[in-house]
């Protein structure tokens, strides 16, 4: 399965649709009024960064969570092709901008004495 | 994703700072830097573990291209093209023996640099006159002692203790105004493997780029008798040119042991450059091989001290077989008007970035493989292909992930003391 590429206009839209939400994070900072007089730029800096680390791991762990949801509860072994049954699982994964619990399926293939992921979509490359 | 806790962009980012940066060390501070939590052995292993994919990828390439099966990666096919060679020496020592440098040995990495080139073909020799730089005792003498090869101190054993050579002075710093051709999009290929291996992995690389459907077509390299195998085996159709400045050097030393005093052979040596400059090796050849006849023959055996390595004899011998063995390839005016390069510059400037990443005091790799996957990512992060974004994009994950965790156990795979 090949991951569908996102054009850079497509991707352009989205960094103005969150660029938007700037507005609510410096209200939630600061007020209605915004950031006083005495509010240094190094300040702003460290808030908006939070926030951008924030929407990263929301989005990632968001987009990770719906795509494993869609493994089947049933996957055959990479090795000798015996279906398995999968459970859920997480593992802390280092993204850019943030780190993640990135959920996903692990299974077990008593056959071959080894687990293994089955693939999401076009997770599995890359 | 692969079994690391990294993502793939960050496992790229991670070599691509491996690779740039001169130790990995260094490389570990700079993805630190990034909010990137990880450790120096991490980086060593993810490095190495891409640097073999990458090795993996190249021989599969290889393979292709030797059952034709190899296909251009572009249309475009360059106007011309350059394929340029040299090799360079990095240190080694026997792999597990433990903590420190055991048995260590000098190993040569081959490096070849393929570049597209633009420039103009001339009806006459653009450039029938030596530049200045070749008439400049000062810059001769530099030169000579850079490349030190022919300059009769080479013979030496390599010194653990001496610092890399520079890289001698370019077309462009030596010649102007500009005629030689300009460089467009250099790749390299480089590897510890012997030539019989390395030629093919330069041809796959030269069939990826259609350098054998470009019109103009070099190959550029000192007088190794290995650089002509790979020529003669792989690149047959292009014009084998031995580098000018190799000639030079050896025209200057052996101009400098038949005469007298300085001022004498500094004379010589102008006449001499200038007839190889303008294509006139032969007269060169005559009049060393008088030298020759009044010096005498040199003593047989190796010649061990400095003294021994600077007998005339010895000096002329050298540049007479020098000159001997490659005055085929050294029609330089005809080159000049074809546009194509002279002197083996752009290989000589890639090998010393590769040093700059693959060589130091410290830095001693374990044998027989622990340099040749970091050759393979410096190589990659030195070419303009894009090899390393490339990579990833179409690297294939892998359904058994071996740890969950941030925090790996070290493996064996250490390929360095420090760096």
């Amino acid at each position: 399965m090949s991951t569908p590429r996102f054009t850079a206009e497509e991707l352009d839209e989205l960094r103005q649709l969150a660029a938007a939400w700037g507005k609510i994070v410096s209200k939630r900072a600061f007020g209605e009024d915004g950031p006083g007089l005495d509010v240094d730029f190094r300040t702003m800096e460290q808030i908006a960064t939070a926030a951008a680390q924030g929407l990263t791991e929301g989005a990632l762990q968001q987009m990770l969570q719906q795509q494993a949801q869609k493994v089947p509860d049933e996957a055959p072994c990479p090795t000798c092709g015996e279906p398995c049954s999968t459970r859920p699982h997480t593992r802390a994964l280092a993204a850019q901008g943030a780190t993640v619990q990135q959920a996903e399926r692990i299974a077990h293939c008593p056959a071959c004495r080894r687990d293994f992921f089955p693939p999401a979509g076009g997770s599995g490359v890359g | 994703m692969d079994e690391h806790a990294f993502s793939s962009s960050v496992v790229q980012r991670i070599v691509t700072a491996a690779a740039r940066f001169s130790s990995f060390r260094d490389a570990t501070d700079a993805v630190r830097m990034t909010g990137v939590s990880i450790s120096e052995n991490q980086v060593r292993r993810l490095a190495h573990e891409v640097g073999r994919e990458l090795i993996a990828r190249r021989d599969q390439k290889v393979v292709e291209h030797r059952r034709r099966q190899l296909e251009p990666r572009t249309a475009v096919v360059p106007e011309a093209v350059v394929v340029e060679v040299d090799g360079g020496r990095i240190r080694t020592r026997a792999a597990g023996a433990g903590p420190g440098v055991h048995e260590a040995q000098n190993k040569e990495d081959k490096v070849a640099c393929l570049a597209t080139l633009k420039g103009p073909v001339f009806a006459t020799d653009p450039c029938p006159e030596p530049p200045d730089g070749f008439q400049c005792p000062r810059r001769v003498r530099r030169l000579v002692q850079q490349m030190k090869g022919p300059a009769g101190e080479a013979a030496a054993p390599e010194n653990p203790d001496e610092s890399p050579p520079p890289v001698p002075p370019s077309d462009e710093a030596l010649e102007r105004p500009r005629w030689s051709p300009e460089r467009l999009v250099r790749t390299c290929v480089a590897s510890l493997e012997t030539s019989a291996s390395f030629g093919p992995m330069m041809a796959a690389e030269a069939q990826e780029r259609h350098f054998y459907a470009a019109p103009r077509r070099a190959f550029v390299a000192d007088g190794s008798a290995y650089n002509w195998s790979i020529q003669r085996g792989y690149f047959g159709t292009f014009e084998p040119i031995v580098d000018f400045l190799h000639a030079v050097c050896y025209v200057f030393s052996s101009a400098a042991a038949v005469r007298a005093d300085e001022a004498s052979g500094w004379s010589q040596y102008l006449a001499w450059m200038r007839a190889c400059w303008q294509g006139r090796v032969r007269d060169v050849l005559t009049e060393l091989d008088h030298w020759q006849v009044r010096l005498g023959e040199p003593p047989p055996g190796e010649a061990a001290t400095a003294e021994e390595r600077r007998d005339p004899r010895r000096v002329v011998a050298q540049a007479r077989s020098y000159l001997g063995n490659n005055r085929d390839r050294m029609a330089y005016p005809r080159y000049r008007r074809e546009g194509l390069p002279t002197t083996s510059s752009l290989v000589e400037s890639l090998v010393g970035e590769v040093n700059a990443r693959v060589k130091s005091k410290q830095k001693h790799w374990n044998r027989p493989g622990g340099a040749e996957s970091i050759l393979q990512l410096r190589a990659a992060v030195l070419s303009q292909d894009d090899r390393l974004p490339r990579f990833f994009a179409e690297r294939p994950g892998s359904s058994f992930r071996k740890r969950g965790t941030l925090c790996h156990k070290s493996e064996g795979v250490a390929a360095q003391t420090v760096a």
